[in-house]
């Protein structure tokens, strides 16, 4: 072939990908009130409304099953014996009658499958069509049921609401899902759009990609999968939540909590039964948890407050806080520092880069600090066993009256200071200091590595620091 | 001198023609050009398959204008 006929192949090419172009370009390109704009899709431009209902007989205890797209899907209790469909379709088409005339074809398909009424439309075999793929059209669709009538909705591109059912079974994306006073379980999934579960009787189980979850009043288990969405939840039952992206709120669980988040803080209040919390990247804050605790959070912050059980913490880059746990108490912290009050049960701590300060706390306590300091108050007579270590840090126990314990204190390189009344010191050498009050008992041993010890009695110190 | 016969003239002219034609229709408001030109476009490519048929059966080498 010669290059002049291959130069004319490429023209004649060139000029059929023009007009093709022009011609997608200017189906999607509209002019209006805000200027010129790129429009996408088959939903814009002049839109009709045009109504359609119909009413199925069914039997008793009939289930719903709903199929649609492009719509809103709505489902409510009316009276029994019988389904009430209504169908408001949206044409989008340049003239009414052009409208119209789609419109008309399109229709509510209901059909009873033993005992399950299956609810629809035509809308496949019209986009089947060539002129159906060109056509944008909603069908929304309300539905009135039975009461008591099990539920099932698949829909997409559209929001879909589901009140006083039996059960709810709902998949949903694009729009929002929201499913109120279900009696049974409910079964929840959607995309791209916030989900809403409000009174359930039975278990939820609800998966959400990128949306905003909500529950509450949730009788059953419930489990929750989020990704992309801050998930919160109010008055369940057993909880189990894994998060992705975005912030977890939780208040008033019956039984059990557990979250697995990733990616954003969590905060959780009136747990009765245990609570474990697990993620990165923000803060974990938990109060009044009727069993155990365990948090495990990196990149962020640890809060623990009423804990009727005991509390188990791990984190990173970030404080742990604890106040009034009544079970023994566990935390390695890494690059974070300790404050804890009200401890009931002891403690067994880990930390580094910044202090402990545990104070008021009952029980055998252990502390070891990496470039921090320790600061213990115990709440009442010293009786138990403390040990507790620092390095660049000093070290620092307050002893009430009543006290019982036999002491061995180091500071090496530091100083040891006793200052506590009935306190006697049975040896004293450059750094190490021993002794014992109330006649011995329990084992205090503190540990400084470039730092000091200071031992001094409680009501001193409080005169000193009111 | 007669100009010798040519196919491709005569196939470019009526291209030509059917395009001022088409343009002008489209200006006096009685057709979507874009539209047409979107439907047709590809009959140039049948009507150059069919020259090209054509010259071959006729066995006859295509003269090209002004040459």
């Amino acid at each position: 072939m010669k290059a002049s006929k291959i130069g004319l192949l490429i023209l004649v090419l060139g000029f059929g990908g023009a007009i093709e172009t022009a011609w997608s370009v200017r189906r999607n390109i509209g002019f209006g009130p805000q200027g010129c704009r790129v429009l996408a899709g088959r939903f814009y431009g002049p839109s009709f409304t045009f109504d359609a209902d119909r009413t199925q007989p069914v039997p008793a205890g009939a289930a719903i099953e709903v199929v649609n797209a492009f719509g809103g899907v709505t489902v409510r209790a009316g009276e029994p014996g019988q389904v009430r469909i209504a169908l408001r379709k949206v044409v989008f088409r340049p003239t009414e009658e052009q409208a119209r005339a789609f419109a008309d074809e399109v229709r509510i398909d209901a059909t009873l499958d033993g005992n399950v009424l299956r609810v629809g439309t035509n809308r496949d075999e019209l986009e089947n069509r060539s002129e159906g793929r060109e056509v944008g059209f909603e069908t929304h669709l309300e539905l009135t049921v039975p009461p008591a009538t099990a539920v099932t909705v698949r829909n997409e591109h559209g929001r879909v609401e589901v009140a006083d059912a039996a059960s709810a079974d709902v998949t949903g994306s694009f729009d929002a899902v929201r499913v109120e006073r279900i009696a049974g379980a409910a079964r929840l999934q959607s995309r791209h759009g916030d989900v809403l579960a409000d009174g359930v009787g039975g278990d939820l189980s609800l998966v959400a990609r990128h949306g905003r979850v909500e529950l509450q009043d949730v009788k059953g288990r419930a489990t929750v999968d989020s990704e992309h969405g801050d998930v919160s939840a109010a008055r369940t039952g057993p909880l189990v939540i894994r998060a992705s992206f975005g912030d977890v709120g939780v208040e008033g669980v019956r039984g059990d909590l557990e979250v697995h988040s990733q990616h954003g803080p969590v905060t959780a209040r009136d747990v009765s039964g245990a609570a474990t919390i697990e993620g990165s990247f923000g803060d974990a804050r938990v109060e009044k948890v009727g069993a155990d605790a365990r948090v495990q959070f990196s990149h962020g912050g640890i809060d623990a407050e009423d804990v009727v059980g005991g509390v188990s913490a791990e984190g990173s880059f970030g404080d742990v806080t604890l106040a009034r746990v009544g079970g023994p108490v566990q935390v390695k912290v890494v690059h974070g520092g300790v404050k804890a009050r009200a401890l009931e049960k002891g403690a067994r701590v880990e930390a580094s880069g910044e202090d402990v300060v545990i104070d008021s706390f009952r029980g055998e306590v252990r502390v070891e600090v990496e470039r921090g300091g320790v600061g213990l108050v115990p709440a009442g007579a010293l009786t138990d066993p403390v040990w507790a270590s620092a390095s660049h840090g000093a070290v620092r126990l307050e002893v009430p009256a009543g006290s019982r314990f036999v002491l061995d204190a180091a500071a090496q390189p530091g100083e040891v200071a006793v200052d506590v009344p009935g306190l006697v010191l049975t040896s004293t050498t450059a750094g190490v200091t021993k002794g014992e009050m109330g006649g011995g008992g329990a084992s205090v041993h503190l540990q400084a590595r470039h730092g000091d010890v200071r031992v001094q009695a409680a009501t001193a110190a409080t005169a000193k620091n009111p | 001198m007669a100009t010798p016969f040519s196919i491709e003239r005569i196939v470019i002219g009526f291209g030509l023609l059917g395009l001022g034609v088409l343009w002008m229709l489209a200006n006096a408001g009685r057709l979507d050009l874009l539209s047409a030109l979107r439907t047709w476009w590809p009959m140039l490519l049948v009507l150059w398959g069919a020259l090209e048929l054509a010259q071959t059966l006729l066995g006859r080498p295509t003269r090209r204008g002004g040459s």
